[in-house]
C-alpha cells in the first residue's frame, strides 16, 4: 500500500498527465486564435516560408473542388509528390505518389488513375480527415529520407520531434516505422518511439508501447548510442520555428532529407504525451531542469 | 493570489453556499418528504382473455384474482367488459375475485376484458435481530406451517436442507437470511412450468414459482410461518407472465421475499398482489380455446400535496409536462457531470463526448440490455457497410446516407421481428437517435481502419460502461423529484464541474500508463 503511494507521488512529481498539459501548457502557453497557424498545415507553411525556414516546397494549395483539375495539371512535371489535407491529423489522408518507368502515377507500389487521385482530393476538400469541417489540399514536394533513417529501417518516413516551451527545447524523440506500422511513425499507430539524449545529440533507447529496446525490433539494427546527423541544426531550426509563432508550448515534427537536411514538417499545439514514456522521463521533470522554468507547473 | 484566481475561488463558493442554505431553509420547511422526492408511478393494466366455446355440457366460466387496496397499492377506474356473461366479484380470504359466467355457447370469439389503474408504493421492512426463531402463532396463521402438494415442507430432503441452513444459533432474522440467500444462488432458468419445491431442490434450478415454493418449503420445515403471493410485475409490455414471490410471518406481520429477484424484505412498488397462496392466477372451463394476455402501461403521475412553491414542481403540475419526457431534461446535467468525471479523472474513453448520455437518454424507453444490443447491432451494420463504401472511396456526407439508410433498415427490421414476437420493447427500437448513433458507428468504423480492432473495440466498451451509468441516472426515480424539489442544486453541480474543468491531477488511466516511467 505504502510502496503504491510512493509510486503514485513519484509518478504525480514527474509525469504531466492530459488534465494538466491542457490546463496549465496548452492553454497557458497558447493563444485559441493562434491554434489554426499549426492545426492548418497551409497555414503552417506560409509563416514558414516568410520566415524563410527550410520546410518541403509547396507545388499547389486547392481550394474548391472547381479548381481541382486544373491544380491537378498544374504538378504534372514534378516526378514525386505528396497530397495532404491541410487540416488532418495523425498522418490520415497523406498520399505519396511517384512516376514510375512509363511516366505513370504510382501509389504505395501499385498503379492509380488519374480519377482515383481527383477522387481522394476531392475528399479531403469535403472535409473527410478533419472532422466534417471545410478542407483545403496541399501538394507538397515529397521528402527523401536522409540515409541515416534507411540503417534504422528501411522504409517509410522517420521525423523528429521536439517539444518546446517559451522557444526551449525541453525533450525530443525520434519516431520510426515498424512492420506493424505501414510505413507511419506515429506512436499510436504502432511506430517506434526513440527516446534522445539531447545534450549529447543521440539515440538512447526505442519503446513501441509496451517494451524497450536497444536495436530496431524488426531490422535489428542498433540505436543506443546512434549519433544524430545534423543535431544541433536540427535544434536551432526548432528555435527559430517556435520563435516565428506565436505559440509558446507547441511540438514541432522535423524530417532529415537525404538533400535538404532538416525540413520541418509540421507544428502541434497539443503534443501527445506519450514522448514521456519513450524518454522515460517526465515533462515535469524535464521543465524543472530549466532553471527559468521553475515555476512553469504546479 | 490574482485576481482572476480570487474571482475563480469566490464563484465557486457561492455557488457552493448558496444552495446549501436554500436546502436547508427547505428541509426545515417540509420540503423533504417521500412524496416531494418521489413521484408516485401508475401503471393502466388490461386484462384480455379471447375465448370461444361450443359442445359444452356444463356451464362456461373464466375467473381470475384483481388486485384489492393495501398500503402498497392502491386501485382506481375498475371497468370490466361483460358482453353476454354474468359477472361476479368476490373477495375471499386469497384475494379478491371476478369470475365471468354464462350457460350461453358461444362459437364466436368472445373478447372480455377488465382494466384498472394501479398505483404502487414500495414498501422497505425492518427484521429486527434477536427475535426468537420460535414465535407465538395466532390461530389464522397455523394453517401457513402445513405442507401442500408443490410445497412440500415435511419431505425429508427438504427437513435435512432446512437444518443444514439454520443452527441453533440462528434467530429469526439470519434463519430467513440464510434460506434466502441459499434460494437465491439456485441458477435461475425461463419456463412457465410449474415447479414444486422438491424438485427446485433436487434440480437446482428454477423460476420464480419453483424458488419461491422453496423457500416457502424451507420457511415453513423450520416452522416459520410462509406463504407464496401471486401477482404481476407491472411494467409497459404486453405480457403472459405472472409472478410469484413468498412471505414469512415475523411478529405479526407478512414480509416479502423475492429470490429471484433478488428482493429481501422489500417489495417493489411494481409488483401487483393479487393472490396469497399456492393457487392459479387464471380458472376456467376445460376444454374451450382460451387466450389471454396483460396489457400494461406506465404513467408518472404527482402526489397531490406536493409543495411547488420555490421548486420546479410547476412544469409537472400547472404545465402539464409528462414527468418521463422532463426527466430527460432534468437529469441531463448530473448525466454529463457524470461523463465529465469518468473522462478527467478516470478517463474512460467514448465515441463523443456526450453521445452516452444521449444514447442512455434513448434506452430509457426499451432498457439499456436491448438498448445496447441495438447499439452492437447498429455498430456491426455500419462497420460491415463501411468497408466497400470506403473502398469505393464514396465522398464522406453521402456515405453518412448509406450508413443511415442501413441502420433505418435494421432497426426497422428488429421491430418488425419484435412484432411477430409480440415484444413491445423490441419494437420501440424506432426511437433510438438514429443519426446520431449512425455518425457514432461511423467512427467505429473508422477507428477499425485506422487504430485496429482492438482500440475500436475498447473504445466501444468504454462508450457502453458511461452509458450504462448515464441509463441508471435516468432510472432513479428519486433523482426527478429531488431536483423537481431543489432545482438550486444545479448550481452546486457546476461549482463541481469548475473544479474539475481546474483539476489538473494525473487520470486514473494514465497512472497505468506511465506506470513504466517510475518502475
Amino acid at each position: 500500500m505504502f510502496q503504491l503511494f510512493q509510486k503514485k507521488q513519484a509518478l504525480k512529481k514527474s509525469i504531466v498527465g492530459i488534465n494538466q498539459r491542457n490546463a496549465e501548457l496548452v492553454y497557458q502557453y497558447n493563444q485559441r486564435k493562434d491554434y489554426k497557424l499549426a492545426d492548418d498545415k497551409v497555414l503552417t507553411k506560409e509563416i514558414l516560408h516568410q520566415h524563410q525556414i527550410a520546410c518541403a516546397e509547396t507545388y499547389a494549395v486547392i481550394e474548391r473542388m472547381g479548381d481541382l483539375l486544373s491544380g491537378w495539371q498544374s504538378v504534372q512535371h514534378y516526378q514525386k509528390i505528396a497530397i495532404k489535407p491541410a487540416n488532418g491529423s495523425g498522418g490520415g489522408g497523406i498520399k505519396i505518389l511517384k512516376k514510375n518507368a512509363q511516366n505513370k502515377w504510382m501509389s504505395s507500389g501499385k498503379k492509380i488513375d488519374d480519377s482515383q487521385i481527383l477522387q481522394h482530393m476531392a475528399n479531403i476538400l469535403m472535409g473527410v480527415y478533419s472532422l466534417g469541417g471545410r478542407d483545403r489540399v496541399l501538394i507538397e514536394c515529397c521528402i527523401e529520407p536522409h540515409p541515416f533513417f534507411h540503417e534504422i529501417y528501411p522504409a517509410g518516413v522517420p521525423d523528429f520531434r521536439v517539444i518546446l516551451l517559451n522557444d526551449v527545447p525541453i525533450l525530443s524523440m525520434l519516431r520510426v516505422p515498424t512492420d506493424q506500422s505501414d510505413g507511419k511513425a506515429n506512436l499510436h499507430q504502432g511506430g517506434l518511439g526513440i527516446g534522445i539524449d539531447m545534450l549529447k545529440g543521440e539515440l538512447t533507447q526505442g519503446y513501441d508501447g509496451k517494451s524497450y529496446y536497444d536495436s530496431h525490433p524488426d531490422s535489428k539494427s542498433q540505436i543506443k548510442g546512434k549519433k544524430i546527423p545534423f543535431w544541433n541544426e536540427l535544434l536551432l531550426l526548432s528555435m527559430e520555428t517556435s520563435k516565428a509563432f506565436p505559440l509558446n508550448y507547441l511540438g514541432i515534427d522535423i524530417v532529415l532529407d537525404k538533400d535538404l537536411g532538416p525540413l520541418i514538417m509540421e507544428i502541434n499545439v497539443r503534443p501527445g504525451l506519450g514522448i514521456q514514456l519513450v524518454n522515460q522521463k517526465g515533462i515535469k521533470e524535464a521543465i524543472q531542469e530549466h532553471k527559468q522554468f521553475s515555476t512553469v507547473l504546479s | 493570489m490574482t485576481t482572476n484566481r480570487k474571482v475563480f475561488n469566490t464563484t465557486v463558493l457561492l455557488l457552493m453556499i448558496v444552495p446549501l442554505f436554500l436546502l436547508t431553509w427547505k428541509m426545515y420547511n417540509g420540503y423533504f418528504t417521500a412524496q416531494q422526492f418521489l413521484p408516485e408511478t401508475t401503471y393502466q393494466v388490461d386484462y384480455n382473455f379471447e375465448l370461444n366455446a361450443k359442445d359444452l355440457d356444463k356451464d362456461l366460466f373464466v375467473k381470475t384474482y384483481i388486485p384489492q387496496n393495501t398500503p402498497h397499492q392502491k386501485i382506481e377506474n375498475f371497468v370490466y367488459k361483460a358482453n353476454d356473461f354474468n359477472v361476479n366479484i368476490d373477495k375471499t380470504p386469497i384475494g379478491k375475485q371476478i369470475e365471468w359466467r354464462s350457460e350461453q355457447e358461444f362459437p364466436n370469439t368472445q373478447h372480455i376484458q377488465c382494466s384498472f389503474a394501479y398505483t404502487g408504493k414500495s414498501l422497505q421492512y425492518d427484521l429486527a435481530n434477536n427475535l426468537p426463531l420460535q414465535q407465538i402463532i395466532p390461530e389464522e396463521v397455523r394453517p401457513y406451517l402445513e405442507a401442500s402438494e408443490f410445497i412440500q415442507s415435511d419431505n425429508m430432503h427438504i427437513i435435512r436442507k432446512a437444518n443444514d441452513l439454520i443452527t441453533a444459533d440462528d434467530d429469526l432474522t439470519s434463519a430467513l437470511k440464510n434460506i434466502y440467500k441459499y434460494v437465491r444462488l439456485i441458477p435461475a432458468i425461463q419456463t412457465n412450468e410449474l415447479t414444486d419445491a422438491l424438485t427446485t431442490l433436487e434440480k437446482r434450478s428454477a423460476s420464480c414459482n419453483g424458488k419461491s415454493r422453496l423457500f416457502t418449503a424451507l420457511c415453513r420445515a423450520k416452522g416459520i410461518p410462509a406463504r407464496v403471493v401471486g401477482g404481476i410485475i407491472l411494467q409497459t409490455a404486453q405480457k403472459k407472465t405472472s409472478h410469484l414471490w413468498a412471505e414469512a410471518y415475523v411478529q405479526g406481520q407478512w414480509i416479502p421475499f423475492d429470490a429471484l429477484n433478488g428482493h429481501l424484505a422489500y417489495l417493489p412498488s411494481n409488483y401487483m398482489e393479487l393472490y396469497k397462496g399456492d393457487y392459479f392466477l387464471i380458472s376456467r372451463t376445460a376444454n374451450i380455446d382460451f387466450d389471454y394476455q396483460y396489457h400494461i402501461r406506465k404513467h408518472e403521475t404527482i402526489a397531490q400535496n406536493v409543495k411547488s412553491d420555490y421548486t420546479l414542481w410547476a412544469l409537472p403540475l400547472q404545465a402539464g409536462i409528462p414527468i418521463d419526457v422532463l426527466k430527460l431534461i432534468l437529469l441531463l446535467p448530473i448525466c454529463s457531470l457524470l461523463v465529465a468525471l469518468l473522462k478527467n479523472v478516470i478517463g474512460i474513453k467514448s465515441f463523443g463526448v456526450f453521445l452516452p448520455a444521449i444514447m442512455a437518454m434513448a434506452m430509457d424507453g426499451i432498457g439499456f440490455l436491448y438498448g445496447s444490443l441495438a447499439f452492437v447491432v447498429v455498430v456491426a451494420v455500419v462497420s460491415f457497410l463501411h468497408y466497400p463504401l470506403n473502398k469505393w472511396g464514396l465522398l464522406y456526407t453521402p456515405k453518412l446516407v448509406v450508413l443511415i439508410i442501413g441502420v433505418v433498415l435494421s432497426l426497422l427490421l428488429t421491430t418488425y421481428i419484435g412484432i411477430q414476437f409480440n415484444n413491445i420493447t423490441l419494437s420501440s427500437m424506432v426511437f433510438f437517435p438514429i443519426i446520431v448513433l449512425t455518425i457514432a458507428a461511423e467512427r467505429f468504423a473508422r477507428t477499425i481502419v485506422e487504430d485496429g480492432m482492438e482500440d475500436a473495440l475498447q473504445l466501444q466498451a468504454q462508450t457502453l460502461v458511461v452509458t450504462f451509468f448515464c441509463y441508471l441516472v435516468y432510472n432513479c426515480d428519486f433523482l426527478t423529484g429531488f431536483f423537481l424539489t431543489c432545482p438550486e442544486v444545479y448550481a452546486m453541480i457546476i461549482a463541481l464541474v469548475l473544479l474539475i474543468g481546474q483539476w489538473i491531477g494525473i487520470r486514473i488511466s494514465e497512472y497505468r500508463r506511465f506506470e513504466w516511467v517510475v518502475s
